[in-house]
């Protein structure tokens, strides 16, 4: 069985990290404006009571 | 690079990416995640005041930080650790860059990460951080390595809490293995030494640790994605609350949350199970167990265990059990990720395969989809600690009595009464948990007679003096204010601001519990010996696994 070392190239493998840690920082700002999206969109439905009523601990 | 320095550095941007929000803006409150500024260190945090000792020694240890360091920067501090943490220790444990950077991403950003850190189960999470280090350090242990990185890191893991101890300790057990006993025994007998903060303060308390069995059914894991309660374990959620669920976990995003657990195990868990079958083995049960509360006869057991075993009450919670299932899980996303980065055709599946937890769960960045807060306490909270300090001897009791409360200058979300913890005074508070549709009783028994009291009508000054409360700390802006204020007028004003008002209750109370510092020095002063014994003695027997062939007398 051949080792990493010998099927893949200290480019390839240079490349491979490089093309890994980009699509790392792009899935990371994608996840940031996915979620900016999705609080702008819950934050009507998650205002807090206006009354305060029995505080629970499953309340958001 | 090196796999563990480069899955610190994507811990820590994913930590940067999770946190950014309050990163330098104050203290966070959110749920059970209550820090204050300029901790006393109380009986609480000792565990000598007769409570549950649920902040031994974590809290101790992190208040002891605040001395020398600001609280906001400590807390802040020590949640950004936890995605370093994890990640670096995931990223050693699978070989080759690639994988190891896939597997650093995949533990560190789970539901289970975004779920605990917003009801605030900090300590969990360092627990759940440690863990890989644990299963690291046991790994070598059972090849033959020293006993002592495993020892050490047991400590870390103890020093994280009951419950990061009890998963710990259960995972480096399964991975180790029973032979040969005496490692096995020696493993065990230190975890409890260096449990003994929490262990001894629990044995002592009068009454043990009461559980209430509808806690069981109340706490069990639950569907929080569309793919029901085993699809939700299987991508590493389904906590019991659902206000604590990140945002798209509703979504059809679970769908692809659940094709990447799926391709991981599918891809990576061969290697895995190769290496470490008893970490898989760990995660089995822990995925059971977190499964076991809302099971059809399982959970009976459950209940039982919970009700009567001693230390049982730390199952009730089940979904927190999953962390070594997500170890399991990141372990085999990242052997997969190494596998398919081997050529250059498949190398473009590695780097999907890679980044699917990120766009299976965009709602944990940005403080957990913007729920997570930071603010500082405002100058009457301090005010009024000053008040209590200057006050005659005496117990305070929070008011109203409530478990929790929402802070309008802390984004009026969701969070446990700081004033116990802000109080250098012993204070009595109501530890019952509130829900929508019940309540499970606390374990306080002065606590429960004052909810009694109140319940069958008695009067609050004569129901507080009868459980030896002298003053009575009331937020005004809570449900419940404007008629605690009416029970309390006429009686002695100590302190009054828009948010607070201090109160004597008059007349003779009722003695109140004695502190009892022996256990504090029996638990810490145990824990502390055992750990020294570790560190100091050169080469201790115990500390040296036999090697196959010593095993063998080759």
């Amino acid at each position: 069985m051949l080792s990493d070392e010998r099927r893949t190239g200290e480019r390839d493998r240079g490349q491979i990290l490089i093309s890994t840690l980009v699509a790392a920082v792009v899935g990371g700002l994608l996840a940031l404006g996915a979620s900016l999206v999705l609080v702008a969109s819950a934050s009507n439905t998650n205002a807090p009571p206006v009354n305060k009523p029995l505080i629970t601990y499953d309340q958001k | 690079m090196r796999r563990g320095p480069l899955g610190a550095a994507i811990g820590l941007v994913t930590g940067l990416l999770v946190l950014a929000p309050v990163l330098g803006r104050g203290i966070v409150l959110s749920y059970d995640m209550v820090f204050v500024p300029d901790p006393p260190i109380t009986g609480s945090v000792l565990g000598t005041d007769g409570s549950v000792p649920r902040a031994v020694p974590t809290e101790l240890l992190a208040d002891l930080l605040a001395r020398v360091l600001p609280v906001a920067v400590v807390q802040q501090g020590l949640l950004l650790s936890v995605f370093v943490l994890a990640g670096a220790g995931a990223a050693r444990l699978v070989p080759g860059l690639p994988g190891a950077a896939a597997a650093a991403l995949a533990y560190a950003w789970t539901p289970y990460v975004g779920e605990r850190l917003l009801i605030g189960h900090w300590p969990f999470l360092l627990g759940y951080a440690v863990l890989p280090w644990v299963v690291g350090a046991a790994l070598a242990a059972r090849r033959g390595g020293s006993l002592r990185p495993l020892l050490l890191w047991l400590a870390a893991a103890a020093a994280a809490g009951s419950t990061s101890a009890l998963i710990a300790t259960a995972t480096a057990l399964c991975v180790v293995g029973v032979r040969p006993a005496a490692r096995f025994g020696g493993v065990l007998g230190f975890a409890a030494v260096v449990s003994l903060p929490w262990i001894v303060p629990a044995l002592a308390r009068p009454g043990g640790v009461p559980a209430d069995p509808a806690g069981v059914a109340a706490f069990a894991a639950r569907s929080d994605t569309p793919l029901g309660l085993a699809g939700s374990l299987l991508t590493l959620g389904g906590i019991w609350n659902p206000a604590t669920v990140p945002y798209g976990r509703d979504s059809a995003l679970a769908a692809v949350a659940l094709v990447a657990v799926l391709a991981a195990l599918v891809l990576g868990l061969r290697p895995v199970l190769a290496d470490t079958p008893g970490l898989v083995a760990a995660g089995a049960g822990g995925l059971l167990l977190a499964a076991a509360g809302a099971l059809p006869g399982l959970d009976a057991v459950l209940r039982a265990v919970v009700v009567h075993a001693p230390g049982g009450g730390l199952l009730r919670d089940g979904q927190k059990l999953l962390a070594p299932a997500a170890l399991v899980v990141a372990l085999a996303a990242g052997h997969a990720v190494g596998r398919l980065a081997r050529t250059p055709r498949t190398a473009p599946w590695a780097v999907l395969l890679a980044v699917l937890p990120v766009l299976a769960l965009p709602g944990l960045a940005w403080g957990v989809g913007g729920r997570l807060t930071a603010a500082d306490y405002p100058a009457d909270w301090l005010a009024l600690r000053a008040a209590v300090a200057q006050a005659p001897p005496g117990e305070v009791a929070a008011l109203p009595w409530g478990t929790y409360r929402r802070l309008d200058w802390a984004g009026d979300r969701v969070v446990l009464d700081p004033l116990p913890r802000l109080l250098d005074r012993r204070t009595l508070a109501d530890d019952a948990l509130p829900l929508s549709g019940a309540t499970v009783r606390g374990e306080d028994p002065r606590a429960g007679r004052v909810s009694a009291g109140l319940a069958d009508g008695g009067r609050l000054p004569d129901v507080l003096r009868a459980a030896g409360v002298r003053y009575a700390a009331v937020h005004r802006t809570q449900p419940g204010s404007a008629a605690t204020e009416r029970a309390l007028a006429g009686l002695p004003v100590l302190f009054s601001s828009r948010d607070l008002l201090l109160v004597e209750l008059p007349g003779p109370t009722a003695s109140m519990p004695p502190n009892r510092p022996r256990v504090a020095t029996i638990g810490l002063g145990g824990a502390v010996i055992g750990l020294a014994a570790v560190i100091v003695r050169r080469r201790p027997r115990l500390l040296r696994s036999r090697t196959p062939d010593e095993r063998t007398g080759a």
